[in-house]
C-alpha cells in the first residue's frame, strides 16, 4: 500500500487524537488572536443600547443545557441587559431543570448588577407543548402560567404585576435556541403576528440557517458562536468565556484545513499513480 | 375495524385541524379561547404519551434480564437508573427537590455536552472521508467548506481578511439563497402533505403500505 | 364579529387558491403523469436486500418529533415510509428494528408494522423492535449509537425530523459498513446526510414517499400542485426583485396585506 493510501485509509482514532491535543494545547496557553465584530452582532449590542432601564425583554430559551458554545451568546447579552438595568422574563420550552438558573445565578450573577428576582428577573420555567407552549405565551401569558418555576406564586412579585396579556409589551424577544421549536417558533409565533424583534443566540452552527431571517430583518440581530460572543464581550468590555475560547476554535480551523489537504493531496496522489483511491 | 375506527381519527383530525387554521387567520375572542384550550389539550396529551415510552422500556429490559439475554447486566443497570431517577423526581417539591436535581446536575448535564461534543470529532473524520475533490459537486463542496472553516476560525480573517470577506459573502449571500429556496420548498411540502392528512387522502401512517 | 386578523390576508388567499388548486389537481390527475426519480426511495428495496442477504437486521428510525408540534409533517411522512420498509422486511424475511425518541409515535409505529405484516399475510410482527430509546436528543443519540454497534444492522434508515445527532449515526452506520438511507426537511441536517450517507432525500422529497411509492393517482396529482406553488414563488421573487430595483413596491405591499 503507497504512502498516499494509507494517508487516505488512515485510522480515524489518529484523527480524533489529533483533534484532543490540538484543543488541548490552545486552551492551556491563550494567544490573544482579535475577532471581527460582525454586523449582526453590533445591531444586537444597538438594540440592547437603545433601551431604557425598566424596560422589559422576554427570553425564550429552546435549549438543553448541552456546550457553553449554546449558551455563550445569550450569557453575555443577558449580563448587557443586567448592566442596563432591563427586566427580564424566561421562560424554556426543553424540559432541562436549572438551566435559567445554571446561566442567570451561576453566569450572570443579576445580584452583581443591583437585580433582585420578582422585581427585575423571573423565571417562569418549563412551557409543555414546544411551539403551542410559545403561542400560549405569546396570546395569554398571564392565564398559562401562574406560579414560577420555584413553585411560587407570581402574583406576589411586582414585575408579574406589571406585566400584561399583551406580547408587544416586550421590546424585543432573545431566542437562545438549539432545539425545536427554536428559530422558527419564536418567528411564527412572536415575531410574526406581533411585529416583536427577535435576537438569536445559539452554535455557530445555527448561522447558516439563520442567516435568511437576519437579511430579511425578520431577526433584529445574532450572537452566534465564540466568535460573536468573543465580539460582543469586547463591546460591553467583559471578556468571558467567548474570549477563552477563539484560540482552541483558529486550531481546530487550521487543524481541519491542514487535514483536507492532505487527504485531497494523497487523494490526487493514488489517482495519479493509476490506483483506484477510496471512494468513501 | 368498524367505520368509527377507521375514519374517526381522520374526521376529528380534520375538525380540529381545520378550526385551528381559521382561528390563526381570524380575530375573534371566542376562537382565540377554544384555540387556547385546544392547544393546551395537545401539550397535556403530548406528556401523558411519555408514559408510554416508559412501559415500553420496562417491558423490552425486563425481558431481557428474564430470558438473560446478551448483555443483560446493562438492561438491570438501566431500569435502576430509570426507576431511581423517577422516584428521585416525585419526592416534593416534585423536580426541584435535593435528590433529583444532584442525579441531573452531576450525571445528566456532564453527559449531554460530553456526547455533544462527540460531533466535532464525527464532523472531521467525515470531511477527511468524504470531501475529495472526485467530482465538480464535491469539489465545490470542498471550496466552501473550507473557505467557511477558516472564515469562523478567528485567525482566518486575523491573518488573511480576505477569507473574512469572502466567507461572509458565502454565508450571507449563496447560504441565504439556498436556504431560503429549500425552506419555501418544505414548507410548500409541508403545507401540501398536511392538506393531504386533513382530506384524508394521506393514510399512509395510519395503516400499511399501498 | 369574524375579520381576518392584521398581515395575514394576503396569505391566506394564498392558501385557500393553493387548497383548491390541489384540489382540483387531484380530481383531474390520470395515470402516468411523469416524475423524476428520487433515488433514495428507489433504494429501499435494494437496502432491505442487502441486509437480507448479510443476515443482519434493518434499523428505521422515523427521527426525533412528536406529532403534536410544528413537526408533525414529517414524523407522519417517515412512519408512512416505515409501512413501506417494514412491508419489504416482511415480504423478503428481513428483521426490522425501529427506535424512536418521541414516544407520541409509538402507537403508529406499532399500527403500521401491524398492518404492513398483515398486508403480507404475516401475523406475528417484530413488537419488541419497536424500541423507544429516550427523550432527549443526545441521549437518544448514545442510546441509538449503542444499538447500532450492538444489533450492526446492514441497513439504516433515518428519515424524519432530524438534527445534530445525524452526523453521529451516519459516522457509526458506515463504521459497521451498513448501508443508509436518510432524508429530512431540516435544511441544516442536509449537507451531513449528502456527505455521510449513501442516499439522501431532500426536504419535501420526504412528502412525496407515498405518492412515489404507491403510484396513487390523487396523491401524485396533489404533488403537482407543489410544483405550481413552486412556480408561483419563483415569478414573485422575480418581479417583486425586479419592481423593488425600480423602487416600485406595490408587491411587497400586497404580501403584506
Amino acid at each position: 500500500m503507497s504512502l498516499a493510501d494509507r494517508i487516505m485509509k488512515i485510522d480515524r482514532r489518529i484523527i480524533y487524537a489529533l483533534i484532543f491535543i490540538v484543543i488541548f494545547l490552545f486552551s492551556l496557553k491563550p494567544m490573544g488572536i482579535p475577532v471581527v465584530t460582525q454586523p449582526w452582532v453590533i445591531d444586537t449590542y444597538k438594540l440592547v443600547e437603545s433601551l431604557q432601564p425598566g424596560d422589559k425583554v422576554l427570553i425564550c430559551w429552546s435549549l438543553y443545557p448541552v456546550s457553553n458554545e449554546q449558551i455563550a451568546g445569550a450569557v453575555v447579552i443577558l449580563q448587557h441587559l443586567c448592566m442596563r438595568g432591563i427586566k427580564t422574563v424566561h421562560f424554556q420550552t426543553q424540559t432541562a431543570v436549572d438551566l435559567v438558573d445554571d446561566v442567570m445565578l451561576n453566569k450572570v450573577h443579576p445580584e452583581s448588577y443591583g437585580q433582585v428576582y420578582g422585581k427585575d428577573w423571573l423565571w417562569l420555567g418549563y412551557i409543555s407543548g414546544l411551539e403551542a407552549g410559545q403561542a400560549a405565551i405569546a396570546q395569554n401569558l398571564k392565564g398559562t402560567v401562574t406560579v414560577d418555576k420555584y413553585g411560587n406564586q407570581l402574583s406576589q412579585y411586582s414585575l408579574w404585576n406589571e406585566l400584561t396579556n399583551d406580547a408587544r409589551q416586550f421590546k424585543f424577544v432573545l431566542s437562545p435556541s438549539a432545539e425545536t421549536p427554536g428559530t422558527a417558533g419564536v418567528l411564527r409565533q412572536f415575531q410574526i403576528p406581533y411585529g416583536l424583534k427577535i435576537v438569536e443566540s445559539g452554535s455557530a452552527f445555527s448561522l447558516g440557517s439563520v442567516m435568511p431571517f437576519y437579511a430579511s430583518k425578520q431577526y433584529w440581530g445574532m450572537v452566534a458562536g465564540f466568535p460573536d460572543c468573543a465580539a460582543y464581550e469586547k463591546l460591553i468590555g467583559k471578556p468571558g468565556i467567548g474570549s477563552r475560547s477563539t484560540d482552541p476554535l483558529s486550531a481546530m480551523g487550521l487543524l481541519v484545513f491542514g487535514l483536507l489537504l492532505v487527504s485531497n493531496i494523497a487523494y490526487i496522489i493514488s489517482k495519479l499513480g493509476g490506483k483506484g483511491g477510496s471512494v468513501k | 375495524m368498524s367505520f368509527l375506527r377507521r375514519e374517526g381519527p381522520l374526521i376529528f383530525t380534520s375538525v380540529v385541524a381545520f378550526f385551528l387554521i381559521i382561528e390563526y387567520y381570524i380575530a375573534n375572542s371566542q376562537l382565540t379561547l377554544i384555540a387556547t384550550f385546544l392547544n393546551r389539550s395537545a401539550m397535556i396529551v403530548g406528556a401523558f404519551l411519555l408514559g408510554f415510552g416508559i412501559i415500553n422500556m420496562t417491558l423490552i429490559h425486563t425481558k431481557n434480564i428474564i430470558q438473560r439475554k446478551p448483555k443483560w447486566p446493562f438492561s438491570l443497570y438501566l431500569l435502576i437508573l430509570l426507576f431511581v431517577t423517577l422516584v428521585a423526581g416525585l419526592i416534593p417539591p416534585l423536580g426541584s427537590n435535593y435528590y433529583y436535581l444532584w442525579l441531573f446536575n452531576n450525571i445528566y448535564t456532564p453527559l449531554d455536552p460530553a456526547i455533544f461534543s462527540l460531533i466535532a470529532f464525527f464532523i472531521i473524520s467525515t470531511a477527511f472521508r468524504a470531501l475529495k475533490i472526485r467530482n465538480l459537486e464535491v469539489s465545490l463542496m470542498l471550496l466552501f467548506t473550507v473557505v467557511v472553516i477558516l472564515r469562523n476560525a478567528p485567525i482566518g480573517p486575523a491573518t488573511f481578511p480576505p477569507i473574512g470577506w469572502l466567507g461572509d459573502w458565502v454565508i450571507i449571500s449563496i447560504n441565504t439563497g439556498v436556504q431560503r429556496a429549500l425552506n419555501l420548498v418544505v414548507a410548500l411540502g409541508a403545507i401540501a402533505y398536511g392538506v393531504r392528512i386533513l382530506l384524508g387522502v394521506e393514510r399512509g401512517y395510519l395503516k400499511g403500505a399501498g | 364579529m369574524f375579520s381576518l386578523k392584521a398581515g395575514v390576508t394576503s396569505t391566506f388567499i394564498i392558501l385557500i387558491v393553493f387548497v383548491i388548486g390541489m384540489y382540483i389537481y387531484m380530481k383531474i390527475s390520470k395515470k402516468g403523469m411523469y416524475f423524476r426519480r428520487i433515488p433514495g426511495l428507489d433504494a429501499l428495496e435494494e437496502c432491505v436486500g442487502r441486509a437480507v442477504e448479510m443476515g443482519r437486521p434493518v434499523q428505521y428510525s422515523p427521527g426525533q418529533k412528536g406529532v403534536t408540534d410544528t413537526n408533525a409533517p414529517p414524523t407522519l411522512a417517515a412512519i408512512t415510509m416505515l409501512s413501506y420498509v417494514a412491508q419489504i422486511c416482511a415480504r423478503k424475511g428481513a428483521n426490522i428494528g425501529v427506535s424512536i425518541m418521541d414516544a407520541q409515535v409509538m402507537p403508529l409505529v406499532d399500527q403500521s408494522l401491524k398492518e404492513a405484516y398483515l398486508a403480507e399475510g404475516i401475523d406475528q410482527y417484530p413488537k419488541d423492535g419497536i424500541q423507544w430509546l429516550a427523550p432527549t436528543q443526545f441521549s437518544f443519540a448514545a442510546a441509538m449509537l449503542a444499538r447500532l454497534r450492538r444489533e450492526k444492522p446492514a441497513a439504516i434508515f433515518y428519515i424524519g425530523h432530524c438534527e445534530a445527532e445525524t452526523l453521529m449515526i451516519a459516522e457509526t452506520g458506515i463504521e459497521i459498513g451498513a448501508m443508509q438511507v436518510m432524508g429530512t426537511e431540516a435544511v441544516a441536517q442536509l449537507p451531513f446526510m449528502t456527505a455521510a450517507a449513501d442516499y439522501t432525500i431532500y426536504g419535501d422529497e420526504i412528502y412525496a414517499a407515498d405518492a412515489y411509492l404507491s403510484r396513487n393517482v390523487k396523491t401524485m396529482g396533489s404533488l403537482r400542485t407543489i410544483d405550481l406553488g413552486k412556480l408561483f414563488a419563483m415569478l414573485v421573487i422575480i418581479i417583486g426583485s425586479i419592481l423593488s430595483t425600480f423602487g416600485i413596491s406595490i408587491l411587497t405591499q400586497i404580501l403584506k396585506w
